[in-house]
Formats: structure tokens, C-alpha cells, sequence
């Protein structure tokens, strides 16, 4: 028998299971290339650095929602715990006199424990992902505003000494992305986690068929738990970037942060209806996302009109998603 | 697998090293820092001859002006302004702001992409200053000058704010507070207050943030505060309250309380909320609604104002003073169940926002423009001088 050449190998690959990924890359280059002929300027150095800066806590936020959504569950609480995260710790650094350092790791930990909660919710209790992220979205804007008592959280801009956090996290003084280096880590992290570890190989499997897995013996609750806890973790990761960005916390805000996440993992191939899913295609969709909000804003449309692209972009992931699903449920000759 | 991880590895590095190695710290458009793919430096160079329209050494003249919030009826009159300086003075005016006033990232976003589409001029109105700050150094760097409007960028560090034109906050405020005190009623009222029951004076201020209402705060308490102590027995009893910055404590236990309220975002329902709580408050005896969109989230609080009605309304004693315009104020107004308003001018700022980018152009030193404040009231609101600055 002859073994498919290299060629073959490629072929099928980039025409079966990677194709989402070459239809989210060929988008990329192609709105790239598109906005750049008609928006202003867009071919710049700037507007690339600002690309990026705009990139990154969407990032962390669709790392973690990635496995979330592999396992054919959804994670709206992550927007609303990104923001409220770094509001609790603005709150730490402002009102309670805490060490910047120590109010990161606060930001981390109630990530965590926001993401603990619905994985409760889900994993243990049973219900529906959709509802009980609602729920958690809703009490995460709530009870963070409470606690900052409905007041802005500032963190330290770059010239203060607590400033470094931002020479660390997000930009160095002289420019350098610090920024894409730790969203780059943390997602070469998440591919080892996704691709070569039990937990990994159990989001798939969830995904594809949570009843099978749970009959052959697999405490899938538990392992779902520790699923939503991950999206937490990333969603907390995201506030200490988000923070980093803007400085300004704004309590009731980041309600919507969730949805270019989302939009970032469906362009990027992972299937909302689960099994399928993969992280380089979702960094892509972050891209994606960017330079679509960038190079509408480079053609002077307001901002209204970057929300009805997106919607426009995501409904047409999706339908590409359920095209290549059908297709490959044909038997092929 | 491999090879399109390759090959989205590849790309993503490139695009990487473009922002990292790229041409230096380049403000021309056309050494644009591509300095990685073939294709994208083609495109550059069609790009170019294409003849997009900012390149600086080009002779069209652009200015982005970016309001606190896009669809603030306020801000629409200032860019019906800009519009018409830009058609005067040879400007392509762009207009943006963010979704909601609350929504700083999204307004910081945008002022970093107007820089990236190299205008030249850009005006602003900032949400936040302090968050600004380095998206206006890079403003500084790019040598785009900016031109502070209405809030305008006050505490700016970064040097990028070149000249501003808008209403002097701190003395709209104090001068709102000149005319509530001048309204025998309410002195009385304010007089009546003891330790036990203090007289409320409630101010709803849409947000702690922005130059515009925190100055005009400023002006208001400072004033009132003053002129409250010249009345008898109200020395050192007037206490400042609810919002950190603007705290005061009194010398002697409060006969008077000055309670400023902010809601937890600036969108319409909470606003109305807020007013609502603040409408139960016992003894209340005066509110300054700080800036139009607390106008109207009180006016939707109160019936859309039939509350407010002097005859038979809920709070017919409930002494409201103002600012801005819009309609439902101006009606409120003319009924005398609103004692009065200031008015700001929002169309000279949107145009003397421009005038001054086309002073700078031909290489002037702007100077700051204050674009004055009116007091009307049921008498004068028919006043020519008075109706053409308020809008609808």
C-alpha cells in the first residue's frame, strides 16, 4: 500500500480538520489587507502596537473560555469577572493600603474563585452552563461594585513607583509588548495543557460525549469543575492585563467583554456544539477581532459599527461551523 | 497539524517583529514600519499612491474630535460646530466617542486609533484624564496637537493638549450656586435646618471623573458652601458628603448637608434610579442636576417632570436648579417647574475647536477659549441671546 505523499498529508489536513483554521487565517490577512487600502493609515507600526494593546486581555479571556467551549459549555461570566477582578484589586491597592503585588495575585484569586463557583454550579449541581453563567455574570457586576462601593479603582499609571506592574504586564517604557510575550506564554501553556495532558484529552472527550465518558468511569463533574475554575483563572489573568491597560476601573462595566471572546473561539474553529476546538485557531480569532475593531475605527466609523461586524463575522464563523460539521458527516467516495 | 501551526506561528511572528523592530519611531505614514512581508510592503506603496488622504505632507486637512459620549445630544450640537468651522476653514472633520460616558477603555481606544490615522488635529473630550495620559504622550510623540473641548483634558502631564475651548467649569458651578442662593425661599428653607434635622441640599452628578463635572462640582460646593455660612447660625454647619473627592466635614455639628450623589454608571436607568433615591430623601429642600443627562434621568424619576409642578405637584417645594439644555429641561423650564438653569455653548466649542486646529496649522499659538455660560430661567428663555444656545 502506498503512503499518502507529504502533499497528501497536507492537503487533507488543511482541507478536513484544519480548515477552519486557513478560512480564519486567509479572513485575517485578507481584512488586514482591506483596511489597509481603505482605512487610514492602517499600514503602520502604530496601528499594529495598538492592534496588539487591544488584543490581550481578550486574549487570556478566550484562552480559557476555549476549553469551556470545547466541552460544549459556555462561560458568560468571563467579561463582567475580568473587570470586576481588577475592581477588587483596585480596591485592595486604594482603599485597604495593599502592595501592588499582593493585590495581582487578589485580582488571580478571585478570578479563580468566581470560575470555582460556576464550576459548581455546573459540574456539581447541574445546571445549564448558559444560566448559570447569567446568574454568575449578574452577581460578579454586582457584588464587586459593592465591595469598590460603586467608586472608580485606580491602579498606578507608568511614571508612579508601583508603576512597574505595567512595565511587567503590559507595555515597557521604551515600547516593548511585554504584553504579547505573556499572552504568547500563557497560550504556548494552554496548548501543552490542551493537547498533551489528561485534562485536556477529557475536554475533548466531554465535549464530544459527556455521558460516554461519565459511564466509563471518569468523574466528569469534577473534571468540569476544574474546567470553569481554569476559565476563571484566565478571566482573573485577564483583569491584571486589563488593568494594565487602561488604569481606570469603572465599577458595572464589562458586560459584553465575553461576547469578542466568544466570537474570537468560533472564528478561530471551536465548535460551539463541543469536541471540537483548538487554541493556535483561537489566538488567530483573537487577531481577527482586532484588526476588524482597529480598521473600523481606522475608516472613521463609529463605534456602533464595529458591534454590527462583529455580530456579522460571528454568524458567519458559525455557519461555516455547521457547513464543515455537515460535511463531515457525508460519507465521502 | 504542523504546518499550519508553521504557518500561524510565522505569521503571528511577523506581524511581532514588525512592532518590535519596525522603523524606528516613524510619524510618516509612507516609511509606514512594514519592515516585514514582501506583501505587506507592496501594499504599502499602493497604498500610498492610491493618495490616502492624511499623509501630513498632503495639503488636506483633517481633525478627529472625540466627545465623552456619541450620542449626548450636547455633543451633536458641538459637532454640528466642527462641521461648519471644517467647511470655513478647509477641514475634513471626523467624529467619534465612545458607546457611554462610563466607557473609558472604549474612548481610550479610539483616541489611539484616531492617532494612528495621522489627522491633523485631534479634539477631545476626555471621559477620564488620567487614563489617558499615555495614549497622549504617544499623541505627543506623533506631534498630532490636541485640543481640549467642553471637559476638555485638564491635569494633562503628557503636553500633547495644546490650547482648550470650552465653558469654565469652575465658574458655571459657582455661578449656579450664585443664583440658587439669590432665591429668598431657599435661604430661608436652608436656615430652618438644625442638628437634629438637617436641610439637604442633593447634588446628581453623573460621574466622579471628567473634567467638566468635577470642576463645575467643585465650583457649585465651593460657592454654596461660602455663601451658605454668611446666613445667620450656619457658620461652620455646612457638611459636604457623599462622594470621597468632594468630602467636607463641618467645623461645628451640621445644620446643612450638601449630599452629592454619582450613579454607578451614566446610562439612563441608572441615572433615573439614583434620582429616585435621592427624591425620598426627608427634608430635601434643593437639587442641582449637574449636566444634562442628569437632567433628564431626573426628569424621568419625577413623571417626566409633573412631579416637579408648583401647583400640584409631589415635590412642588423641591427647588431644582440645572445645566445645559435639551428639551425636556427647556420645557421644565419655561413651566417654572425647574428654577433655573445654566447653559453652556456647546456649538462654539465644536467650531472654535476647529478654528484653533486651523490656527495651528498655519503654525499660531492657540490660546484657550472659555466659551461662556448663561443663567435662563422662565423669564428670559424666550431671549434671543438666550434660545440660540439651547439646544434640543
Amino acid at each position: 500500500m502506498n503512503q499518502p505523499s507529504t502533499i497528501e498529508k497536507v492537503k487533507s489536513y488543511l482541507l478536513g480538520p484544519g480548515l477552519q483554521k486557513v478560512i480564519a487565517l486567509s479572513a485575517l490577512v485578507v481584512l488586514y489587507v482591506f483596511f489597509g487600502i481603505f482605512g487610514a493609515n492602517f499600514f503602520s507600526r502604530d496601528t499594529l502596537v495598538s492592534i496588539f494593546d487591544s488584543s490581550y486581555y481578550t486574549g487570556f479571556i478566550a484562552i480559557g473560555l476555549t476549553f469551556v467551549i470545547i466541552t460544549s459549555g459556555i462561560d458568560l461570566s468571563v467579561g463582567t469577572v475580568t473587570v470586576g477582578s481588577a475592581l477588587i484589586g483596585g480596591v485592595a491597592y486604594n482603599i485597604w493600603g495593599w502592595p501592588i503585588g499582593l493585590c495581582l495575585i487578589l485580582v488571580v484569586l478571585v478570578g479563580i474563585l468566581f470560575g470555582f463557583f460556576n464550576g459548581l454550579l455546573i459540574g456539581k449541581l447541574g445546571l445549564p452552563p448558559f444560566i448559570a453563567t447569567l446568574g454568575t455574570q449578574f452577581m460578579s457586576l454586582g457584588i464587586c461594585s459593592v465591595v469598590a462601593q460603586v467608586q472608580t479603582m485606580r491602579y498606578p499609571n507608568i511614571m508612579d513607583d508601583d508603576g512597574w506592574f505595567k512595565t511587567v504586564f503590559f507595555k515597557t517604557k521604551t515600547g516593548f509588548p511585554m504584553g504579547a510575550l505573556w499572552l504568547t506564554l500563557f497560550a504556548v501553556l494552554a496548548i501543552v495543557l490542551l493537547n498533551h495532558t489528561k485534562l485536556g484529552r477529557y475536554t475533548f472527550a466531554i465535549g464530544c460525549n459527556e455521558e460516554a465518558v461519565r459511564l466509563s468511569g471518569i468523574h466528569t463533574k469534577n473534571w468540569k469543575i476544574l474546567i470553569y475554575t481554569l476559565s476563571g483563572f484566565f478571566a482573573g489573568l485577564s483583569g491584571i492585563i486589563y488593568a494594565a491597560t487602561y488604569s481606570a476601573i469603572t465599577p458595572q462595566t464589562g458586560n459584553g467583554l465575553e461576547m469578542y471572546a466568544i466570537a474570537a473561539c468560533v472564528i478561530g474553529g471551536t465548535s460551539l456544539s463541543g469536541g471540537v476546538g483548538s487554541l493556535v485557531g483561537t489566538m488567530i480569532g483573537v487577531l481577527v477581532i482586532n484588526v476588524l475593531k482597529n480598521g473600523l475605527m481606522s475608516m472613521s466609523l463609529p463605534v456602533q459599527w464595529q458591534q454590527f461586524f462583529i455580530g456579522v463575522v460571528v454568524v458567519a464563523a458559525v455557519l461555516l461551523d455547521i457547513i464543515r460539521v455537515k460535511n463531515a458527516g457525508k460519507v465521502k467516495r | 497539524m504542523k504546518i499550519t501551526k508553521v504557518l500561524a506561528i510565522a505569521l503571528t511572528a511577523m506581524l511581532l517583529a514588525t512592532t518590535m523592530f519596525g522603523c524606528g519611531s516613524s510619524s510618516q505614514s509612507d516609511s509606514g514600519g512594514s519592515a516585514g512581508a514582501t506583501e505587506l510592503e507592496t501594499e504599502t506603496e499602493a497604498e500610498a499612491e492610491a493618495g490616502s488622504e492624511t499623509t501630513p505632507t498632503t495639503e488636506k486637512k483633517s481633525i478627529v474630535l472625540i466627545s465623552k459620549s456619541y450620542q449626548n445630544q450636547f455633543y451633536q450640537a458641538a459637532f454640528k460646530g466642527a462641521m461648519d468651522a471644517g467647511e470655513k476653514y478647509g477641514f475634513e472633520v471626523t467624529t467619534n466617542g465612545p458607546d457611554s460616558e462610563s466607557n473609558i477603555p472604549q474612548q481610550v481606544d479610539q483616541v489611539s486609533a484616531a492617532i494612528n490615522q495621522k489627522p491633523t488635529a485631534i479634539a477631545l473630550a476626555a471621559c477620564d484624564p488620567e487614563s489617558l495620559q499615555e495614549t497622549l504622550t504617544k499623541a505627543k510623540t506623533n506631534g498630532i496637537p490636541v485640543i481640549g473641548f467642553d471637559s476638555g483634558v485638564p491635569g494633562d502631564t503628557s503636553g500633547a493638549v495644546v490650547a482648550t475651548a470650552a465653558t469654565d467649569n469652575t465658574n458655571a458651578g459657582a455661578f449656579v450656586a450664585e443664583n440658587l442662593f439669590n432665591d429668598p425661599t431657599f435661604q430661608a428653607r436652608m436656615m430652618e435646618g438644625t442638628e437634629a434635622n438637617p436641610a439637604i441640599l442633593a447634588i446628581l452628578a453623573q460621574d466622579s471623573t471628567s473634567g467638566s463635572i468635577v470642576f463645575r462640582v467643585n465650583g457649585f460646593v465651593d460657592k454654596m458652601g461660602e455663601l451658605l455660612q454668611t446666613l445667620d447660625g450656619l457658620e461652620g454647619a455646612v457638611e459636604v458628603t457623599g462622594q470621597t473627592i468632594w468630602n467636607k466635614a463641618s467645623a461645628s455639628p451640621a445644620k446643612v448637608k450638601i449630599v452629592i450623589t454619582v450613579p454607578p454608571s451614566t446610562n439612563q436607568a441608572d441615572i433615573q434610579t439614583a434620582a429616585s433615591t435621592m427624591l425620598k430623601v426627608p427634608n430635601t429642600v434643593a437639587l442641582f442636576a449637574a449636566n444634562q443627562g442628569a437632567v433628564d434621568g431626573l426628569l424621568g424619576a419625577t413623571a417626566d417632570g409633573m412631579d416637579l409642578d408648583r401647583a400640584a405637584g409631589k415635590y412642588k417645594d423641591l427647588i431644582v436648579v440645572g445645566f445645559d439644555a435639551g428639551k425636556g429641561q427647556k420645557e421644565a423650564i419655561a413651566n417654572g417647574s425647574f428654577f433655573g438653569s445654566v447653559t453652556q455653548d456647546p456649538y462654539t466649542m465644536g467650531y472654535e475647536a476647529v478654528r484653533i486646529a486651523a490656527e495651528i496649522a498655519e503654525g499660531k499659538t492657540p490660546a484657550d477659549i472659555d466659551t461662556g455660560a448663561r443663567w435662563y430661567n422662565s423669564e428670559n428663555i424666550t431671549d434671543s441671546e438666550i434660545s440660540v444656545l439651547l439646544y434640543d
